[in-house]
This record gives structure tokens, C-alpha cells and sequence, in this order.
């Protein structure tokens, strides 16, 4: 039951329906029991696992609550670590390992045999362990006091909205709001609504029609030249885009239409000038996670262990070029269990510690140029665009040989400039509308909207809809990490 | 200050203010959807296709041949060249359409053929269909009930077929996913706005002039080498095949995975075929005073050697012997032909199709039919409009014009260039023809070569029409 489907938009108006009629405890029941069924729907036996984690981590956390001393608290933590690291590893990237080690083994000449493994990988795992480890932390650290209520608890980490690709929300964000009142305000209706027409038109018309573009050239299997190859990376920057950012609109503007609010995800990141501001407008929960609960360690660490820096650097950058490579590499783990996505991961890892270390160099001044700006957005949008093209390969085989026909085999022919059309379309839409405010959550403060705008970008939306909704409807691609 | 006449709400805006900004939701959403609609009627992409234009073609005249099925019938078919064929014979002017489509049913052939027939029945009158058939029997699916299994895969087909009381049935009936079920009905709802029915065929022709567009800027900056002529089709793209090279060679691969299925198929054998959605169809033609017709389509050599199991030999027998029982025959050609010619390995080329409908054209006459279908001449009562300028029917000044009156949904019953028969004023041919519709009935205004008679030649007399002999 995909956020773009006819079924869902059955199953939420029949949640919505009986979420204003009920009372605000039946309302958390209600939204419990929902998520359930839109997670059993995908497959039951993955509730099995969900629960298992749930309840693990609330009697975790409440036993870390309630221990005396820190000794006692970092082992449940550990056992809470073990559980959800252990799960994420068994039915992620066990497979991965497994593989990796024969290969590596068969380059040593030793050969092992490789094991016939099918384990399914539970969807919305790497979201859901995110969010029970965030609780667990928390508690540990002292900066939320565990709930005692069950039924909330699994209803944080169920919440069917942000389930299959986040935002990755918070427990001391999430779960205040299950005890305040929520009705659903004129306010938080217009939102709500424009939030979902827009993530629509995101994923159904811009990502999944570039999604044709970018598997031709990325599935197809055909001979490409190195034309084709840039259009499809500058096609997967946007579908990846518009996907995600899709799907995290949609999630928040169901949110607000139940009465929450969930936290920013995406804020127009191909406008980032350089590699930190990118990461601070990209998945920007992920982001901030990774920076709470591995970055901020791993360089506090090092910077505990590092007595005489080398290479005339200073504590503190080592401990931030060890820490954000370390987070990097395993963000881009975290993504999926291939290589691929670990050199991802290096690379935004590399770019953004290169970026560290040139700025501490310079004198800190902030331009004001606006052309000089929109050159560096360039330049690093197009960095960016190569870390799509190995993210979206489906071996760095065949993104090292993609990458070498951009330069040594480019020349199109005639015919393929009339490729460039629909995807140019679709990109010239999409910066128009978001020139034009349309990715704010109120669509009320678009210039021009009680003048007219409003209603004409309304029915433009729904009339794009119409005629563009993808034919082939892809899955949102974060839903399968 | 707010002049004392002017309403104020209890915000504090004037009403008229109010009124205004909330009408805006109203008004420009309708504007913009009006002129959408308006100018997607005015193009050409909303130009009917299927059952739509075989319904524009019973509306301006009679239709003497149908052909229903597959892609396949799709393909092989070539009106023109089947209609000159019969023509020769007919000594007259022959209307066939090619209703054949990817991923169509019978059941939506059924749903189809129903609606041209109750809407223009005299245009159907004594139509002959030419069914699919391969290897000497009906697609497997005919075996279906058309209420329980009411589309193949493509819903969307079925949207411009359903009427009203479908619905309920479609709902009850099993083998459809209500998710399916909700999409047909709310696209059925929708269904009459152009925007909705035609959204594939809009952005297609959006794609193709953009891209036209872009070359032409693009050539213009650059100086592009010029583009090498579009290679024509293989085969005929109508009814949605598709014929580039791409999905040329998806077609092999799926057509080699279907033909194997095919034979490794222990499918029992058909003997239910009474309340098969086949004798729908055939009673429906019938009633029409039609008939049918089975024709056996060219066939990939896999495609036939996966019907040549003793299964299906078993099957055959049954079906002939419900041939016999409905009174319907099966075709089959003399036409030869080798692999090569069905490049994707399901349709038929279109260098071939042509030759493939001539020599239809002649089996079918060759099976008995080709005289016994000459229409016998027909006669229609003239109008007994009477007033300061007509008389029984007749114009007083212009002599050779005439009226009929016909029901508003019934076909024309002559066509330029028809020959008629007066009861005093003898043979005349045809000038044109022109309908005014008036009410629950048209007018038919027409011209003839002849002067024309009021007393003796209009009203209560009949005009005979022998059409088009």
C-alpha cells in the first residue's frame, strides 16, 4: 500500500474519518491499530519483528530509567544496542557480509563456498531501529523520561506516516503530542492538504516519470553512451529528490491533518554551496541523528585519544575528520548493504572534511555575492550528482564504467537531443513551482496566493496530475532501506 | 469607514470582499478547466478511437463488417484493403472497422459491440464480425462469463464501455480487485471530461511536439546533423501496439515465456461454452440479424506448435461441434506466410496485413457470402411536412429536395452518392445529405439529381433505397 496509491488514499480517509470522531486516547488506539494494519499489509510477518523490537526497547528504557548507577545503565543500553544492532545486521547485511567475505576469499584464491541465504529484509527496518535506539539513548542520557504507557510507545515507532522512510522523529518530540489535544484546525487542514498535493505531484509526476529516464540507462542493459549516462545521473539527483522529499511531504502533511507535526526533512538542498550545508538541508532527521548519536561520539572519542595531532592539524580536526568520515561510511551503510552505498557514503564523508579543513584555513567571511553563490551551488550540485551515480549503480564496476564513458564516449547522436524534453520539463516545473514558495508547508504565504494564484496553482497541480501521473508507479525508494 | 449600506461581516470584512476572495475556488479552478477541456475538444488528440470511432462511423452511416479481438486482429487487419476487396464484389461502397486492441477481452468486445448495437441499430443492421481465432479455435478466454471477468489487465479499457447499470454487476461480480473496481467507477464518473478519458494520448502528444520543439531550438543554436527519416512502423500501430525497437524486443521475450506457458498449459478441455461470453456475442449479432465469423489469425511457427497438443486437438473437436450449434463458421485463408513476417512474434507486418485482409475478403466470399449480402433495396417512408414552402416532403421551389424523418439516434439511411427510386419521378442519385435534429427526431434533408414531384412523389409515397449499388 504505497502513500500514491488508490488504497491509501481509502485507508486514510477512513482514518481520518474516525480519528475526528474519537476521543483522544481512542484517537492514539485508533492510530496504533492503523499502523499496524498499513505495516501487516505489506507483509503480517514483519509485525512480528516490529513488536519484538517495541517491546524490547520500552523495557529497556525503563529499566535504564530506573537504575541506579551507570554501570547499570550502560548494560541495558548495551542489551538494547545488541537487539536492535543484531536484528538490523542479521536481516540487513548479514547477506552482505557473507557475500563480501566469500569474494574476498575468492581473491585470496581460497574460494569459499557461498552459503544459499533468502532472508527478507523487513521494510522500514533502518527507519524503525533508528527510532527505538533514539529512545533507548535518550533515556540513557538522561534527556527523556521513558513513558510508561505501552500502547504510546509502540505507537512512536509504528506511527504509519513516517514508518516506511521517516522522517526519522524523535521520542521527546513525538510523544508529548499523543497527550495534547488534537483536533484538526482550518490551519492545519490547508497545510495538511497542500503538503500531500505537493509531495503527490513530487513523486507521481516528477520522480517516477525521470524513474523511466534513469532505468533505461541504469536497468537497461544495453550499450549507452556517455550522454545518456549524464542524463540519467542528472535525472536520478532529481527522481532521488523528489522521491524522498515526496514522500516526506506526504508524511507530514498526514501528520498535521491527524494533528501533528512532524519534523522538517528536506529544504530545497541543490541550493547547498557546499557539502555541510548540504547535509543540513538533505534528510535532514538522518542528518541531525547521525550528528547526536555517532558523530558527536566518535570525534569526542578520538579527541579523548589523539594526544599529539600530526600533519600541523589541530585535536578538534582530527576528531571531526575521523568522526564524519566514520558517520559518513556508515550513513551510506545504513542506505543498503552494498559497496556502493559505503563509497557513497566515503565520498560525502571525504568532500565533507576537505570542506572542514579548507574553511578553517580561510578567514571566516561570508559573501555576498549572489552569483558567486549560485556558482559554488553549481559546482557542488553536480558533486552531488556523482554520488548519485554511484549510489544508483548497481556495481562500482558499473559506476567507474559509466563514469568513463562521460568522458571518453559523450558525443550524442542527433535523435537523443529529443530525450532531453521530458526530463527538462519536468525539472523546469519543478524549480518554477519551488521558485515560486510552493515547497513551504503553508501554502497561504506563497506570494499571490489569496490573489488568484492559490486556486490556479491548486487546479495546475491536480491538472499536471492528471495527465502526468507516471504509468509505470515505482515504490519510493527510501521505503526499501 | 464602511459606508452604512455596505454589509459588514463579524470579522470585519465586507461580505462582497469575502465573497469575492472565496469565489476566486471556484471560478478560476472552472475557468481553467473549461478552456482545458474546451481546447483538448477542439484538437485532434481527443479524436474517438476503438468502439468511440466505430460509433462516430455507425452514426454517419451503415457499417457492413467488424472485426473484434487481439492486438493481433489489430495488426493483420487493414481496412481499406479489405473494404476495396469486398467492394468489387458488392458493387458498392463496403464500411469495415477494425476493433481489434492489446490487452483487450471479449467480455469488453461484448460490453462494446452491445453499445453500437442498441445505439445505432440500423447501422449495424445485418453486420458480419470477424472473431479471433487461433489454430482452428477461439482465444481460451472466450470461455469466460463476460460478469465475471470484465477486462484483461488494462482497466482503463473497460472506462468508455461501462453504462450505468453496469456498475452494480461490475461491483458483484468476482475475479476483480476492488481497488480495480474503484478505479474503473471513478474514472467512469469522470469519464465524459476529455482531459480525464484522453490524459495517455495528451501527454504523448505533449512528449512528441516538445521534443520537436527541442530539436528545433537545438538545431538552431547548434546546427545539428539532420535526423534521419522516422523508420515506418513494421506493423500497424493502432490499437495500441507499440513498435519501437525497444518494445519490439520486449514483445520476443514475453512472447517466447507465453508460448512455452502455452504448451506446457494442460488447460481441460472447454465444454461450458453455452454461457461462455462468446455465445453472448454471437447471440447479440445475431439478434441483429448478423453473423459470425471466426477467422484463424497467421501465427508465429512457436505460437502453433504450442497449440498442437493433443489438449488442444481435444478442444477443437468441442468447439466445432458448438460451431455447428450456433451456426457460425470458421475461416481460414489461403493466405502463406513465414516467421519473418510476424517480427515481434505475435503481429503480423504491415506489408503483409494488406494482402492478409484481400484474401479474407475472398475466403469469405468464396464460403458463400459475397452476393448473398448485396442489400436488397430498402424503402423509407418521405415526410408529411407540410407548410408555406414544403408539400408532402417536397421542397415547392427547389423540386429536387426532399425530407425524411428518422429517430435521433438511428444511422443515416442514405449517403451521397446512393441511388434511389421514386414512385413517379423514377431513379435519382443522391447530391448530398443534411441532419437537423428536432427534439427526440432529425430531419434529413436531401438532394437529388431530379426534379421531384410532390403529389405524386411525396408523402404518403415511400422512397426505395438502393444503397450505393
Amino acid at each position: 500500500m504505497s502513500f500514491h496509491s488508490a488504497q491509501f488514499f481509502l485507508f486514510i480517509g477512513l482514518v481520518l474519518v474516525l480519528h475526528s470522531f474519537f476521543s483522544q486516547k481512542k484517537q492514539n488506539r485508533l492510530l496504533l491499530a492503523a499502523s499496524y494494519a498499513f505495516y501487516g499489509a505489506l507483509d503480517p510477518r514483519f509485525l512480528f519483528l516490529i513488536l519484538f523490537s517495541t517491546a524490547v526497547d520500552f523495557l529497556v528504557a525503563r529499566k535504564i530509567h530506573l537504575a541506579d548507577g551507570m554501570a547499570k545503565k550502560r548494560r541495558y543500553l548495551g542489551i538494547s544496542l545488541a537487539v536492535n544492532l543484531g536484528i538490523l545486521f542479521l536481516f540487513k547485511y548479514l547477506g552482505f557480509f557473507i557475500s563480501s567475505l566469500v569474494g574476498f576469499s575468492r581473491m585470496l584464491g581460497l574460494g569459499l563456498p557461498e552459503p544459499a541465504l533468502h532472508i527478507i529484509v523487513p521494510a522500514a527496518l533502518s527507519f524503525y531501529t533508528f527510532k527505538t535506539l533514539t529512545y533507548t539513548i535518550d533515556v540513557y542520557r538522561g534527556q527523556l523520561e521513558p513513558t510508561g504507557n505501552f500502547f504510546d510507545y509502540a505507537l512512536y515507532v509504528s506511527f504509519f506516516p513516517q514508518l516506511l522512510a521517516g522522517p526519522i522523529e524523535r521520542a521527546a518530540h513525538f510523544l508529548p503530542q499523543l497527550h495534547a489535544p488534537r483536533s484538526l484546525s482550518r490551519d492545519k487542514m490547508i497545510q495538511g492538504s497542500w503538503l500531500i498535493l505537493w509531495g503527490l505531484f513530487k513523486k507521481a509526476v516528477v520522480a517516477d516519470n525521470l524513474a523511466l529516464v534513469v532505468h533505461d540507462v541504469f536497468d537497461g542493459g544495453g550499450s549507452v553512451s556517455g550522454f545518456h549516462v549524464l542524463l540519467a545521473t542528472y535525472a536520478f539527483s532529481f527522481q532521488i529528490y523528489c522521491d524522498f522529499s515526496g514522500y516526506s511531504d506526504i508524511a507530514r502533511g498526514i501528520g498535521k491533518l491527524l494533528g501533528f507535526e512532524t519534523p522538517l526533512n528536506f529544504d530545497r538542498p541543490y541550493l547547498a554551496a557546499n557539502p555541510v550545508e548540504f547535509w543540513q538541508r538533505w534528510h535532514i532527521t538522518l542528518s541531525t541523528w547521525l550528528r547526536d548519536y555517532l558523530f558527536l561520539p566518535i570525534a569526542y572519542a578520538v579527541m579523548r585519544h589523539v594526544e599529539k595531532p600530526a600533519l600541523k592539524l589541530k585535536v578538534e580536526d582530527w576528531g571531526y575528520v575521523i568522526g564524519i568520515t566514520g558517520t559518513m561510511l556508515l550513513a551510506g551503510l545504513w542506505h543498503g548493504a552494498a559497496w556502493t552505498f559505503v563509497v557513497w557514503g566515503g565520498y560525502h564523508g571525504i568532500l565533507i572534511a576537505l570542506h572542514h579543513l579548507l574553511v578553517r584555513r580561510r578567514k571566516k567571511r561570508r559573501s555576498r555575492s549572489g552569483f558567486l553563490r549560485l556558482a559554488k551551488a553549481f559546482v557542488f550540485f553536480h558533486l552531488t550528482a556523482l554520488g548519485w551515480l554511484i549510489f544508483r549503480a548497481h556495481s562500482l564496476g558499473q559506476a567507474w564504467d559509466f563514469l568513463r564513458r562521460i568522458f571518453v564516449d559523450f558525443p550524442p547522436a542527433a535523435a537523443d537531443i529529443k530525450m532531453l524534453f521530458m526530463p527538462l520539463f519536468y525539472c523546469f516545473i519543478l524549480w518554477g513551482l519551488e521558485s515560486l514558495g510552493c515547497s513551504r508547508d503553508d501554502p497561504r504565504s506563497i506570494p499571490g496566493w489569496r490573489y488568484g494564484l492559490g486556486p490556479a496553482l491548486v487546479t495546475a497541480l491536480i491538472l499536471l496530475l492528471i495527465v502526468f501521473f507516471a504509468p509505470a508507479s515505482q515504490d519510493f525508494i527510501y521505503a526499501r532501506f | 469607514m464602511v459606508p452604512p449600506s455596505s454589509p459588514v461581516s463579524k470579522a470585519g470584512k465586507p461580505v462582497l470582499r469575502r465573497l469575492l476572495v472565496r469565489s476566486q475556488w471556484v471560478v478560476i479552478p472552472l475557468l481553467i478547466l473549461v478552456a482545458v477541456e474546451y481546447l483538448l475538444r477542439k484538437s485532434d488528440v481527443a479524436a474517438p478511437l476503438w468502439y468511440a470511432r466505430a460509433e462516430a462511423i455507425a452514426r454517419r452511416g451503415r457499417i457492413d463488417f467488424a472485426f473484434v479481438g487481439s492486438s493481433k486482429v489489430a495488426a493483420a487487419f487493414i481496412e481499406k484493403a479489405f473494404s476495396v476487396e469486398m467492394a468489387k464484389v458488392r458493387q458498392r461502397r463496403i464500411v469495415s472497422v477494425n476493433l481489434g486492441r492489446g490487452f483487450s477481452s471479449p467480455q469488453l468486445h461484448y460490453l462494446g459491440l452491445r453499445n453500437l448495437l442498441r445505439r445505432y441499430p440500423e447501422s449495424l443492421k445485418g453486420v458480419t464480425l470477424f472473431a479471433e481465432a487461433m489454430s482452428d479455435a477461439p482465444l481460451y478466454q472466450y470461455h469466460g462469463n463476460w460478469k465475471s471477468i470484465w477486462f484483461n489487465r488494462q482497466p482503463e479499457l473497460l472506462v468508455p464501455l461501462l453504462r450505468f447499470p453496469d456498475l452494480l454487476p461490475f461491483w458483484r461480480s468476482k475475479g476483480t480487485a476492488w481497488t480495480d473496481k474503484f478505479l474503473v467507477t471513478a474514472k467512469f464518473l469522470l469519464g465524459s471530461s476529455k482531459i480525464v478519458s484522453n490524459r495517455e494520448r495528451v501527454r504523448h502528444e505533449f512528449e512528441a511536439q516538445g521534443q520537436k520543439m527541442l530539436y528545433r531550438v537545438a538545431n538552431l543554436l547548434l546546427r545539428l546533423p539532420p535526423l534521419p527519416p522516422e523508420p515506418r512502423p513494421v506493423i500497424q500501430a493502432i490499437g495500441g501496439i507499440m513498435t519501437d525497437a525497444k518494445t519490439m524486443e520486449r514483445a520476443k521475450k514475453s512472447a517466447r515465456r507465453y508460448y512455452q506457458s502455452l504448451a506446457a498449459s494442460r488447460r481441460p478441455i472447454l465444454n461450458r461454452w453455452d454461457g461462455s461470453v462468446l455465445a453472448d456475442i454471437v447471440r447479440l449479432i445475431k439478434r441483429q440479424g448478423g453473423e459470425v465469423f471466426f477467422v484463424n489469425l497467421p501465427a508465429y511457427s512457436m505460437e502453433l506448435k504450442a497449440y498442437a497438443t493433443p489438449n488442444h486437438e481435444r478442444n477443437k473437436a468441442i468447439i466445432r461441434e458448438q460451431f455447428k450449434k450456433w451456426g457460425v463458421a470458421l475461416l481460414t485463408t489461403d493466405f502463406s506466410y513465414a516467421d519473418d513476417d510476424i517480427p515481434d512474434y505475435f503481429h503480423l507486418k504491415m506489408s503483409r496485413a494488406g494482402e492478409f485482409s484481400r484474401k479474407l475478403a475472398q475466403a469469405y466470399c468464396n464460403h458463400g457470402n459475397g452476393a448473398r449480402r448485396a442489400e436488397l433495396p430498402r424503402s423509407h417512408p418521405i415526410s408529411r411536412f407540410t407548410n408555406g414552402k414544403w408539400s408532402n416532403g417536397i421542397h415547392r421551389e427547389r423540386k429536387n429536395l426532399f425530407l425524411l424523418d428518422v429517430a435521433r439516434d438511428a444511422s443515416l439511411p442514405v449517403r451521397a452518392g446512393d441511388r434511389l427510386k421514386f414512385a413517379a419521378a423514377g431513379e435519382a442519385r443522391v447530391r448530398n445529405v443534411h441532419r437537423v435534429e428536432q427534439g427526440s427526431h432529425s430531419l434529413v434533408f436531401v438532394r437529388v439529381n431530379r426534379v421531384l414531384d410532390p403529389d405524386a412523389d411525396g408523402h404518403p409515397h415511400r422512397v426505395e433505397i438502393i444503397v450505393g449499388e
